[in-house]
């Protein structure tokens, strides 16, 4: 129910974005969803980059009481 | 009262601390910062001179826009932050925490490098002992780790200081930077106090000393901790060296690094640590831009920064003192058991995370656009993904895994009362700060003509780029592609100096072992082989030492005596 919600204003956003006058600076930042699409794949890929990173340097919590 | 230069009460206050009963002394470290917040507010600008010193004007006084905004949130920090101290009857935590204080807030206001350097070192050996005070095994070492970090960077800055009064002349705590902002036109006195600075600021590389000590830090040192080391090194990156171009690569790098070790970390307190070290990049970007959008944006993003921050500590540090653990793996649910603690947390979630209406947007919504402004494209970029970053680990990862998520089963307590106020008076700030920006804006150095409600386009866009960045986590956590907290520990940069370089001279004095044994082997074969010559020639058994009968002396004496006969006969 909740998630239902959370996706509903998502879409609202992005439908209210095309509606308002938008101040861009870089041409890119003006693409309708551009901000939505990079948070999105932001996110997604610095935790997928953490989980790799994860593997490389987790060690056991007493790692350095010895 | 008015002419004593600000800080000085807290630091006589706190040596005063011990003299009041055990039960007053936290009473007392919260009237000081309020009683040192008054004179300030009487205090006038200018440049005051202190005491002469061989020539030399020491203990200045410098109140300008820049030094009383950070003056007054680290008078607000304290005030907040021995509330939520209330509660601990610890004479060494209420002196030294108070000490700290008061140190950084004469650092800020000291107008020579030399008063400079004394108030950088106090708050280095007060702030350890908000360390020590854990009293574990743990906490003291990584205690004596960043005391021997911070006293580092107070002999560079020193050592700095004297190269740099070799060559100007000066003492007086300017602009250290010619105005290109070109580090590497300026002499190694100044390249010394940068990097003094650096370490302090927890420049990537240089940063970890920062992530060790704090988790280590008890629940209300953590606090203190947080406010004041590193917003002192942005304070005086700003005075000394605004404008400085390289400044600018090494704020991005630190805000990106950082979020990736977030995401893996377990322990939520260095969850915070990494958070606190990614928000410190957008005011080193800000400050090396340097333009006067740009250093508001990093005076206004340490003022709010310092607010969220003690706050989010002080949420995880009720969790900690509530549940004994702070670590994610062993937490979750808890928003039944605190629910005030929790909306706290969330207020300051929402804040560093930058939504519209809280404090973080309007503070950093300012460096935004010094960076678009001046084209910085690639960091632009760069901040635009650390942005989801924050969303990541403090927006989302710290409340959910503290109050939501799976169930731990902890049942608790909610936070003592007076915790409770501590953390509502932050996140009324907060919120006040973003719904109201212009009294903050007034406290910046320069005029501020910026206005982050103008351009509702502006709000809709921040919202859209946060609410994706916790769409992405939400798909993430449903198909089960995040990554499953569990006890451990992640290496970083400490590595080197706990595991490699020990390991390193281990192996050197090993080796060096190893080759000196060999060496007096040698020694010790050679001189029994010659002691074995000489005794064959020498020894009592010896061919020189032999006894030989008085009879065959004789003999040989008459041979002599024959032949020298015949010869004189010859």
């Amino acid at each position: 129910m909740i998630f239902r919600i959370f996706l509903c204003l998502c879409a609202a956003l992005v439908i209210i974005e095309i509606a308002v006058h938008r101040h861009v600076i870089f041409s890119w930042e003006g693409w309708p969803g551009f901000y939505a699409l990079w948070g999105f794949v932001s996110l997604f890929a610095i935790v997928i980059l953490g989980k790799y990173l994860g593997q490389l340097i987790r060690r056991d919590e007493d790692y350095y009481d010895d | 009262m008015i002419s004593l230069p600000p800080g000085i009460i807290i630091l006589v206050g706190a040596l005063a601390l011990p003299l009041l009963p055990r039960s007053a002394q936290a009473i007392g470290a919260l009237a000081l910062p309020a009683i040192s917040l008054a004179q300030l507010l009487f205090l006038s600008e200018g440049v005051f001179p202190g005491i002469e010193l061989a020539g030399l004007s020491l203990l200045q006084v410098r109140v300008d826009p820049l030094s009383l905004a950070f003056g007054y949130i680290f008078h607000i920090a304290a005030f907040i932050a021995a509330l939520y101290a209330l509660h601990v009857r610890d004479t060494v935590q209420h002196v030294t925490a108070m000490l700290y204080v008061g140190s950084a807030i004469g650092a800020v206001f000291s107008g020579d490098l030399i008063t400079l350097f004394i108030y950088w070192e106090i708050t280095a050996l007060a702030s350890v002992f908000l360390i020590f005070a854990s009293r574990t095994q743990r906490a003291y070492q990584a205690g004596i780790r960043y005391l021997i970090v911070q006293i580092g960077s107070g002999v560079l800055l020193l050592a700095g200081i004297l190269l740099h009064y070799h060559d100007s002349g000066s003492l007086s705590f300017d602009q250290l930077i010619g105005p290109d902002g070109n580090l590497s036109d300026a002499s190694a006195g100044v390249w010394l106090i940068f990097a003094a600075f650096g370490i302090k600021c927890a420049f990537p590389l240089l940063h970890n000393w920062l992530q060790d000590a704090y988790p280590q830090a008890t629940v209300t040192g953590a606090v203190f901790l947080s406010a004041f080391t590193t917003k002192l090194a942005v304070y005086a990156l700003a005075r000394g060296f605004p404008g400085t171009e390289v400044l600018i690569g090494i704020g991005v790098v630190m805000t990106l690094f950082p979020i990736f070790f977030a995401v893996i970390e377990n322990d939520l307190r260095k969850v915070l640590c990494y958070s606190l070290n990614n928000q410190l990049g957008f005011m080193v970007v800000g400050v090396g831009i340097g333009t006067e959008l740009a250093l508001n944006g990093a005076v206004a993003h340490a003022f709010v920064h310092i607010l969220y921050k003690a706050l989010l500590f002080m949420s995880m540090g009720a969790v900690l003192y509530r549940t004994g653990t702070i670590r994610a793996s062993d937490l979750g649910g808890l928003y039944r058991s605190m629910p005030w603690t929790a909306a706290f947390c969330i207020v300051g979630a929402m804040s560093i995370s930058a939504f519209p209406l809280f404090s973080g947007f309007v503070a950093k919504s300012l460096t935004m656009s010094a960076v678009a402004e001046g084209y910085y494209m690639l960091t632009f970029i760069g901040l635009l993904i650390a942005s989801a970053g924050v969303m990541e680990h403090s927006g989302i990862k710290i409340p959910y895994f503290a109050f939501f998520g799976h169930d731990s089963g902890i049942r608790c307590k909610e936070a003592p009362w007076h915790m409770c106020l501590a953390m509502g008076a932050a996140a009324v700030l907060c919120i006040a700060i973003g719904w109201f920006p212009q009294p903050l804006y007034a406290l910046l150095p320069y005029p501020v003509v910026y206005q982050p409600y103008a351009d509702f386009g502006h709000s809709v866009t921040q919202l859209q780029l946060l609410l994706f960045a916790a769409l992405a986590f939400v798909v993430l956590k449903r198909t089960g592609m995040y990554p499953a907290e569990q006890a451990s520990l992640n290496l970083d940069t400490d590595w080197l100096y706990r595991r490699a370089a020990p390991r390193v001279i281990r192996k050197i004095v090993a080796v060096s072992r190893q080759v000196g044994q060999a060496f007096l082997r040698t020694g010790s074969e050679l001189g029994r082989t010659l002691m074995r010559l000489v005794l064959n020639h020498y020894g009592p058994e010896g061919t020189l030492a032999r006894a030989w009968p008085t009879g065959s002396m004789v003999l040989w004496v008459a041979v002599l005596l024959g032949a020298s006969l015949i010869l004189f006969y010859l």
